[in-house]
């Protein structure tokens, strides 16, 4: 298993009283972890940090569909945990947490996520995001009916279809990528790619080490008004 | 990795589509996602001994269910179940004997001091 340069930052933003996002970095079972807490105060921080310590307290199997096993398990341990806490302490009242994991193995990647925080790849100066957001807007888009540019601007682009805590039983998506020694990823929360173009994100990914990125974009996200929320993870693996 | 990887992500989309429609049950949807994850990485499938926590009940290697299964566990519901005093009764019960064999040894001590001074 390669070694992974990495820098992950998260951010209150402007607007918001707190920060209900939150970030994993567990390099020693390569996981990386950003999760977007909803409900409010004592709710939506509470939420993200379930998730966050849960992934954080795996042990990695020897085998990598036993690990997206594990951290599908994690998750849907994490989502009975916070529906019932729910329950109890907010009679009901939403509380759930959007979730985007990477996981690494010798020269490949799973990618385990609910809801729509992303994991983007660069490579050759080229921006894919790996994950598909599970939004209202994204199944419209699905469908052929809006493009992605229509997407970007849409009115419900923030109403989500899937989360952690949203409903009884969780279904989260897997997608498998390849890694190659130049390549660059990037976790974010949606506080992140609503404030900034895809062309910005790249252009930042592209320039200086990881740690310099990170902030770079969290720095470009609170001068454009950071609505909400900002939290990155920026990773790389390590060339020998 | 053979297979590219555009092939295998179709194939888990499928496959979840598969499982949040009920066609499948967790248990192979489970089985099938690691068989497909480990065709691509070139890993060897485990050999998974016993289902993790959100897996269904249905094992292979577990006898199959019969009819007479079935029967034999609705009349052991239907008999009538003899009443025993539950661990917490027991120990609730135990506990006030001990307490009242205190308070008897204690009035019987303060008795037998107060009459003894006063003889």
């Amino acid at each position: 298993m390669a070694n992974w340069q990495f820098c992950a930052l998260t951010d209150q933003g402007v607007r918001r009283k707190h920060n209900e996002d939150a970030v994993v970095a567990a390099p020693d079972i390569a996981l990386w972890a950003v999760a977007d807490g909803m409900g409010g105060h004592e709710a939506g921080d509470v939420a993200s940090r379930m998730i966050t310590d849960a992934l954080a307290r795996l042990q990695r199997p020897d085998n990598f569909s036993l690990f997206i096993d594990a951290v599908e398990d994690a998750l849907v341990a994490a989502n009975s945990t916070m529906r019932s806490h729910a329950d109890k302490e907010f009679a009901g009242r939403m509380m759930g947490s959007t979730v985007v994991v990477m996981l690494a193995g010798p020269g490949y990647g799973a990618c385990v996520w609910a809801g729509d925080s992303r994991l983007y790849r660069l490579r050759d100066g080229k921006l894919v995001a790996l994950s598909r957001d599970h939004s209202q807007v994204q199944s419209l888009v699905d469908a052929g009916v809006l493009s992605a540019e229509q997407a970007e601007s849409h009115p419900n682009a923030n109403v989500i279809t899937r989360a952690i805590g949203g409903a009884t039983t969780l279904l989260v998506d897997v997608v498998m990528f390849d890694v190659l020694p130049a390549d660059r990823f990037l976790l974010c929360s949606d506080g992140l790619y609503n404030e900034l173009s895809a062309a910005d994100i790249t252009a930042t990914l592209s320039q200086g080490n990881v740690a310099d990125c990170a902030q770079s974009l969290i720095d470009q996200a609170v001068q454009n008004g950071a609505r909400d929320n900002v939290s990155v993870i920026v990773l790389e693996p390590e060339v020998a | 990795m053979t297979v590219p990887v555009e092939s295998v992500n179709h194939e888990l989309l499928v496959l979840t589509n598969s499982f949040a429609n009920g066609a499948i049950g967790p248990a192979e949807f489970r089985r099938r996602r690691r068989e497909l994850v480990c065709a691509w990485t070139g890993e060897s499938p485990p050999q998974v001994e016993s289902a993790g926590a959100s897996e269904d009940d249905t094992q292979p290697m577990l006898a199959a269910i019969t009819d007479e299964d079935v029967a034999k566990a609705v009349q052991s519901v239907d008999e009538p179940q003899p009443v025993v005093p539950s661990q917490s009764k027991a120990w609730r019960l135990w506990a006030t004997v001990v307490l009242l064999a205190f308070a008897l040894t204690g009035a019987g001590a303060l008795l037998w001091f107060v009459l003894r001074r006063s003889v």
